[in-house]
């Protein structure tokens, strides 16, 4: 059905189309009716939601904001601001193949093949008018240093407001307290561009929300440490995008409660199951992103009895905290990132996700324009190495497929599985 | 005639006591123009501005990964060639977490354990009172940790008076800026030599030796220079570029580079607003400085750059960046949209030194704008 759609209808066809929201309910209703196949109950629930959005965004009741990767989206769903989260988008066009003009767009412009190529994506998508200019552009400066100035520039092109958290390095008093400070000016900033006032019971509900998705999230990873746990990270890259936008959302709490509920069914039916299905040799963690386009890297993980059994993007980072005070709660939240800061922490992380879900080995996919992902990775591959941890690098590209080498990416899988065998 | 041989006899001069500083132990390096110098000065320590190191990188990659810029990578590569020849000449580095790549080259050093002391900065990216107050709270802790290693006390006035000592040297450089609006006898790549000189040699030498420049020097420059005007703007320069394009027959009007202008456009002081504590009175004069790239701020410079540049008569604009550097990409891609009335040449490079294509591009740059 998704082929058919992308092949007769959309391909071809003028940005116009895509600005219609009548594609977007008419795509949640083919959700809704089973006409579009996933392979889990809450995986169309997060399509739904994210049509939903996409829907807003394009019928223009609802103010919208552009948000990099992990910006407090708690206070823009307080405050019923949309948000479009261009990494997410980029993913999507990609997994559609439609990258390519997105990316020369963004090249004629000047724009390196040595940036990330999500923002080059979703650039060249906003240069093409298939997105409306967003009322702001909201970064946080977390991991990605890039998204922080493709943001900023943008805003100056578009003469829009440029929102930015400073995250601090540190988890501290004194960070939180910048944190906290900076919270309450953009909250002042949001303010104008919701135009509307927030209202303190609407911040505390979404940070519930948010403590209910840390919930049920933490279930769902306890729920894949189980043999039979068949969520492999292929299909559990579909929820990043709840987690990048979703935080503060009252759906986002149920789709995981959902998932949880259909893993544990699985994982019941295939242990009572008469068939008894064969467990993966080797059991592997993967570090950071996958390539969208088509690609064949999971199934030939797969295909060699290897299973992907978790993705440190999916982990959850931060501790419970409290809902009463909720600027301090996102503020603790952000600071909890196990990728940002010290690389000690994103260290300590992948040692103890290795032996939570007991892996014989690490995958890192090393996206080409990521230099925050892969600008230690000699020293993460040099501490697992002294754990005698095996450690495989995948230099790729998650978006521009003329970055990807397939020879080369399954000559290396071939000569990571037969050193673990 | 006489006045050539005593510029000359300067200069070398000045060549001499930079050159005699890589030999002392206590020399703390820095890189970013956010360095806080004053704290290293006043724990008896000499701030050294690390040059890196033009080439390759080889022992380097094997710890940072080949997407982050060559400066950072060569940088390492210099550390780990001193410490692999025993040389151990440095007694600690302090880096700013100004950019993804500083910080992966921080991780890098400190892991490697090559270095007695090693210390990240966390610079805020505004200067917004509440950054104010979490970096004077940063600056506090990276003097306390200093004075801990080299076994000195923490002493506030030894502070001050090394921030006043810098202060004054930074107003001294920033006079030479001034009026080149109109008719320029001093061409920039000279200025920019002297920064260098500040950034290397500790404030009272450097004193002693701008001195003997306003005085035998720069009070002698009669003749005005002809040629096109320019400005020049970006990265981390290779050595001798600026050099290259006056030899080119370009006459360098104004630089918003690190080790440049910009490192000496604090805000302005004023006696009866000085905070009584140095730590929150370094963060508002760093934060507050002319931002680079990786502050928001700075771009918001682009919007009134053309005015400004035309306020100067310049004719064209060079835009250095090195490969792999975010700031300055995306800052660059604005630059080049904004600037729509003035030309405007970019140069891109690999930490590699002056390339032939570098010179070949200027030349004809030049040459078009008469």
């Amino acid at each position: 059905m998704l082929e058919f759609i992308k092949n007769k209808i959309i391909k071809g066809k003028a940005p116009a189309m895509f600005r219609l929201p009548l594609v977007y309910s008419l795509g949640k209703a083919m959700v809704r009716c089973n006409l579009l196949k996933f392979p889990y109950r809450s995986a169309a629930m997060t399509a739904e939601y994210g049509l939903g959005q996409i829907r807003k965004i394009f019928k223009g009741n609802s103010p919208y904001v552009w948000v990099s990767a992990f910006f407090p989206t708690e206070l823009l769903h307080a405050l019923g601001i949309v948000s479009f989260s261009p990494e997410v988008i980029s993913a999507l066009v990609t997994s559609l193949g439609f990258q390519k003009d997105f990316l020369e767009e963004a090249e004629s412009r000047w724009w390196s093949r040595d940036n990330c190529s999500f923002h080059r994506c979703a650039m060249g998508g906003l240069f093409l008018n298939y997105y409306p200019v967003p009322a702001a552009f909201c970064a946080s400066s977390h991991l990605c240093e890039g998204g922080v100035f493709m943001f900023n520039n943008l805003a100056r092109h578009y003469n829009r407001p440029f929102i930015l958290l400073d995250t601090p390095l540190e988890n501290n008093a004194n960070a939180l307290a910048y944190v906290t400070r900076q919270l309450q000016k953009i909250i002042t900033r949001l303010e104008d561009v919701a135009g509307t006032r927030l209202r303190a019971e609407k911040l505390e509900e979404a940070v519930l929300h948010t403590e209910k998705t840390r919930q049920a999230m933490l279930k769902v990873n306890e729920l894949r440490r189980h043999p039979y746990s068949p969520l492999s990270s292929r299909d559990a890259f579909a929820y990043l995008y709840l987690s990048f936008t979703g935080l503060g959302s009252r759906a986002v709490p149920v789709i995981y409660e959902t998932l949880a509920a259909e893993l544990e069914r699985k994982i019941d039916e295939r242990r009572n199951s008469k068939n008894v299905e064969p467990l993966p040799r080797y059991k592997l963690l993967w570090l950071h992103l996958q390539p969208f386009y088509q690609n064949g890297i999971m199934d030939y993980f797969e295909a060699r009895g290897a299973k992907l059994v978790f993705e440190d993007f999916n982990h959850v980072y931060w501790e419970p905290g409290d809902i009463e005070s909720p600027l301090d709660y996102i503020a603790y939240r952000m600071l909890s990132h196990f990728n940002y800061g010290h690389i000690e922490r994103r260290i300590k992380t992948i040692k103890e996700l290795a032996r939570r879900y007991k892996v014989d080995g690490v995958v890192h996919f090393s996206h080409w324009g990521c230099r925050q992902s892969n600008g230690s990775i000699n020293i993460i591959r040099r501490s697992l190495q002294e754990e005698g941890l095996p450690f495989l690098v995948l230099d790729g590209d998650c978006v521009d497929n003329r970055n990807y080498a397939s020879g080369q990416i399954q000559t290396r899988i071939d000569g990571f599985l037969e050193m673990l065998s | 005639m006489e006045e050539h041989a005593q510029e000359k006899v300067f200069w070398m001069k000045l060549e001499k006591e930079e050159n005699k500083l890589p030999q002392k132990k206590e020399k703390i390096a820095w890189i970013c123009s956010y360095t806080p110098v004053e704290i290293i000065s006043a724990c008896g320590l000499y701030p050294y501005r690390f040059p890196g190191r033009e080439g390759t990188s080889f022992s380097a990659d094997s710890y940072l990964h080949s997407n982050l810029c060559f400066f950072a990578r060569c940088s390492l590569e210099m550390v780990l060639k001193e410490a692999g020849e025993g040389k151990g000449l440095l007694a600690g580095m302090v880096l700013m977490n100004s950019c993804i790549s500083m910080l992966h080259f921080y991780h890098a050093l400190e892991k490697l354990g090559r270095l007695p002391f090693v210390y990240l900065l966390d610079l805020p990216r505004d200067d917004s009172v509440e950054a104010r107050d979490y970096y004077a709270v940063i600056l506090r802790g990276f003097h306390r940790a200093l004075s801990e290693y080299c076994g000195c006390e923490n002493i506030e006035s030894e502070l001050w008076k090394q921030i006043y000592l810098y202060q004054e040297n930074r107003g001294k450089l920033q006079e030479l800026y001034a009026g080149r609006d109109g008719e320029v006898a001093v061409n920039g790549d000279e200025i920019l030599r002297l920064i260098k000189a500040f950034t290397v040699l500790s404030p009272e030498k450097f004193s002693d030796f701008f001195k003997i420049y306003r005085e035998n020097i720069l009070g002698k420059k009669k003749s005005n220079l002809s040629g096109p005007r320019l400005f020049i703007t970006g990265g981390i320069f290779p050595e001798g570029l600026g050099r290259l394009i006056c030899d080119l027959g370009g006459v360098l009007v104004l630089d918003d580079l690190c080790i440049g202008r910009r490192m000496l456009q604090f805000p302005p002081v004023e006696d009866s607003k000085v905070e009584a504590d140095p730590y929150r009175y370094l963060a508002r004069i760093y934060l507050g400085k002319d931002p680079c790239p990786r502050m928001p701020r700075a771009y918001e410079k682009l919007e009134e750059m053309e005015k400004m540049l035309k306020r100067y008569h310049i004719d064209g604009v060079i835009f250095y960046y090195p490969k792999f550097c975010d700031p300055w990409y995306y800052y660059g891609q604005l630059l080049k949209e904004k600037l729509n009335n003035i030309p405007l040449l970019v140069l891109e490079g690999e930490n590699a030194g002056l390339t032939g294509q570098m010179h070949t591009r200027i030349s004809a740059f030049l040459e078009m704008l008469g």
